[in-house]
């Protein structure tokens, strides 16, 4: 699988890559390679539409919709689950992934590693991080005289601080796509337009909400209809209510405190001490108690002092309150190590605890894992940029 | 580059846009004729050389412009965004036809009573995904079209389920919950139980005279350009001007100049010399009533308003719009 990529790898290259991946199975992760031709449903589910546009898509002889694997890690998880069901294994991985983007080659090598099955969260966490600077550096990078930026986020602490704002949960969803997409948060507290049932909203607040649901859901069944496109007469009338009882409280999505304390969690930045100090300063300050978020922040400090004992620098590295993605994906810690802030990802990693439920493990299995765009990992040829 | 390859000119093949496209050639003159022996797929324009005119679905049309297959050609907007992501650099939409109108929207069951707009929908998707773990189905013929659109609402949480036909019966099927569809009245997505939402109209389209921007232009075919887009031009000049003739008042005092700019009109052929002579002014179809008033009232004598067939005049806006950019 080390074919070498469109535009010429030298021999050097694949020398190089070859180290990298006599690293990963030195520390234990088994080599595999999944195919390249994947069923496309994993990853419209998990990624969404809209990353159609970016794959290959293909069709087998009985019309199945397959893609060139855009990642190794659903490739990776899905032989896990075929091989290893509900086991403990740790993979590396390196060859061609597949994407469509402007101004880039559509093929390129990915190297990585997938450790499946670990419940000490903290520890597999900091060694996945540490094997990706380990394995930055025996690349060799061109500018390996500097050490690399390293961005971290936790979108378990994300997720635990809204649930301690009591956000509802689809307020949530579209306020965490809106921090991933680096949005402002007004999508999510506008009130909406003019609703032209605000007479009737008006009218039935206040009243029995058993009663109201139950008339909502007689005049539906007045109409004929019992449930359509995929929502029950009981779910319309159960969100006509909710939007009934949110603009009596001034609209459906964020209320202008938790907007507000968002805000200041999105802003908050500084090496993993720090940042941890600041998101219980700020929680403290608004008065959260909340038991998912305590632990939450327990992981944070735990997983920091795994990473400060296996020597990683944690005083250079920069989390962000504001750092978020692929929210049906990732869990917890995520990261990415680029050369300086801003410049292209190097490696990105993460833990995805969802992922092998949701490909139809029996049992819930966490898992975390990064990979390595090796072009972007050029070698060091001693000419400078 | 081969002088003697004729400008390629695609025609819907079927149904009601085939007839509006030959009415339309039609009215500017320009006959569509069969070749004998080519059945029904190609033909040429009676009376302009070196144009050949070949009869193609009008989704095939949208993709041999974008290819530069053809040069010019009639298809609907809506299929032009759909099948090109980078319409405006691939083909130049010359002239709107007036035909062909459909309108691109979101509908959703009408017994969603909770759901109004783009915002609402956003929620809906959400709430089904987090819900019942999977996400909302869009059943559409215009993957690239929603695609986009929903992009722009930031909704997220949504699958599309390609349809290539009776797609508004896919919620009452089962096979999705919302669509994505044309519709010119609306009266098919309401007799199948669904509405379109407050915001969710992603296009108003209409046939479109488009021009490659990839066809290879050789002279003979930008020769055969001008002069297709001529009587195109010369139609359109007539169609939506009138022509207002009248006779000096006794006094000879008029001023035109003045009259004209207020509506609109222009002396295509100067202002009148002699007390006998005529005024003949151009003007929209709309500003007829008030600039003969005007005349009227300023003394002019036997206004009389007419219909051209045709009016030609040096300049081509349409060609020159299309050169410039080739």
């Amino acid at each position: 699988m080390t074919r070498p990529e469109a535009g010429g790898t030298g021999g050097r290259d694949a020398e190089r890559h070859a180290r990298l991946a006599a690293h990963f199975a030195g520390a234990g992760y088994e080599p595999v390679a999944p195919s390249v031709l994947q069923p496309v449903e994993p990853f419209l589910e998990l990624s969404g539409e809209d990353i159609r546009r970016r794959i290959f898509v293909t069709q087998d002889g009985a019309g199945a919709e397959l893609c060139l694997r855009p990642e190794f890690t659903i490739p990776v998880c899905r032989h896990h689950q075929a091989t290893r069901a509900g086991e403990s294994a740790d993979y590396s991985y390196l060859g061609p992934v597949f994407r469509l983007a402007a101004g880039e080659p559509d093929e390129f090598a990915q190297a990585g590693i997938e450790s499946i099955g670990r419940t000490d969260t903290p520890a597999a966490d900091a060694e996945v991080l540490a094997l990706a600077l380990d394995g930055l550096a025996q690349l060799g990078r061109r500018d390996s005289h500097e050490p690399p930026h390293v961005r971290l986020g936790d979108m378990g602490l994300t997720h635990a601080f809204l649930d301690a704002l009591q956000v509802p949960p689809v307020a949530k969803r579209r306020t965490l796509r809106a921090i991933a997409a680096g949005r402002p948060l007004d999508e999510v507290a506008n009130a909406g337009s003019e609703d032209p049932h605000a007479g009737l909203l008006a009218a039935i607040q206040g009243q029995d909400p058993r009663g109201v649901r139950a008339f909502v859901e007689d005049v539906l069944s007045i109409a004929g209809i019992s449930r359509v496109g995929g929502r029950s007469a009981g779910e319309i009338a159960e969100r006509f209510l909710a939007k009934a009882s949110a603009q009596a409280n001034g609209g459906a999505g964020l209320n202008p405190e938790n907007r507000a304390l968002i805000e200041r969690y999105r802003a908050i930045q500084g090496d993993p001490d720090a940042a941890s100090a600041a998101v219980r300063a700020l929680a403290a300050e608004a008065g959260l108690a909340h038991a998912g978020l305590t632990e939450a922040l327990a992981l944070f400090d735990e997983r920091t002092g795994f990473m400060a004992a296996r020597g990683l620098p944690i005083e250079r590295f920069a989390v962000s309150g504001s750092f978020a993605r692929n929210l049906d994906y990732y869990t917890g810690l995520i990261f990415e190590i680029t050369a300086r802030p801003g410049t292209p990802v190097l490696v990105g990693g993460g833990r995805y605890d969802g992922l092998l439920r949701h490909l139809g493990s029996p049992v819930p299995l966490p898992a975390v894992g990064c990979a390595f765009w090796l072009a972007r990992c050029a070698a060091d040829t001693g000419e400078g940029i | 580059m081969a002088t003697d390859s004729p400008l390629v000119l695609a025609v819907p093949s079927k149904g009601r846009l085939q007839e509006n496209a030959a009415a339309f050639f039609g009215r500017a003159g320009l006959r569509l004729a069969p070749i004998s022996g080519a059945r029904d797929y190609r033909g040429t324009l009676v009376g302009v050389p070196n144009v050949e005119v070949r009869y193609l679905s009008a989704s095939e049309i949208a993709g041999q412009l974008a290819g530069g297959a053809a040069h010019l050609g009639i298809t609907g907007e809506d299929l032009i965004r759909e099948t090109l992501p980078d319409a405006g650099e691939a083909v130049e939409l010359l002239t709107p036809l007036g035909f062909g109108q459909a309108t691109v929207v979101v509908a959703v069951p009408q017994a969603w009573i909770d759901v109004r707009a783009m915002g609402d929908l956003d929620e809906v998707a959400s709430d089904m995904r987090l819900r019942h773990g999977r996400r909302l189905r869009i059943a559409t013929k215009y993957v690239n079209l929603t695609r986009r659109f929903l992009a722009e609402h930031g909704v997220a949480d949504y699958r599309i389920v390609e349809s290539l036909g009776a797609t508004e019966g896919a919620p009452a099927a089962g096979s999705a919950e919302i669509v994505v569809d044309i519709t010119t009245t609306g009266a098919t997505l309401a007799a199948n139980a669904l509405k379109i939402l407050d915001d969710g109209i992603i296009l108003r389209s209409e046939a479109n005279l488009v021009a490659s921007l990839r066809a290879p232009w050789s002279e003979g075919q930008r020769g055969a350009l001008r002069a297709v887009l001529a009587r195109i031009a010369a139609e359109e000049r007539a169609r939506i001007t009138r022509e207002v003739r009248a006779a000096l008042p006794e006094s000879g005092e008029i001023d035109l100049a003045t009259l004209a700019g207020l509506h609109e009109a222009e002396l295509p052929y100067g202002a009148p010399t002699g007390l006998d002579g005529e005024i003949v002014l151009r003007c929209p179809v709309d500003a007829v009533f008030a600039l003969s008033d005007a005349l009227v009232s300023a003394g002019a004598r036997a206004v009389t308003v007419r219909r051209v067939d045709y009016a030609f005049a040096p300049e081509n806006p349409l060609a020159e719009r299309l050169l410039a950019r080739l």
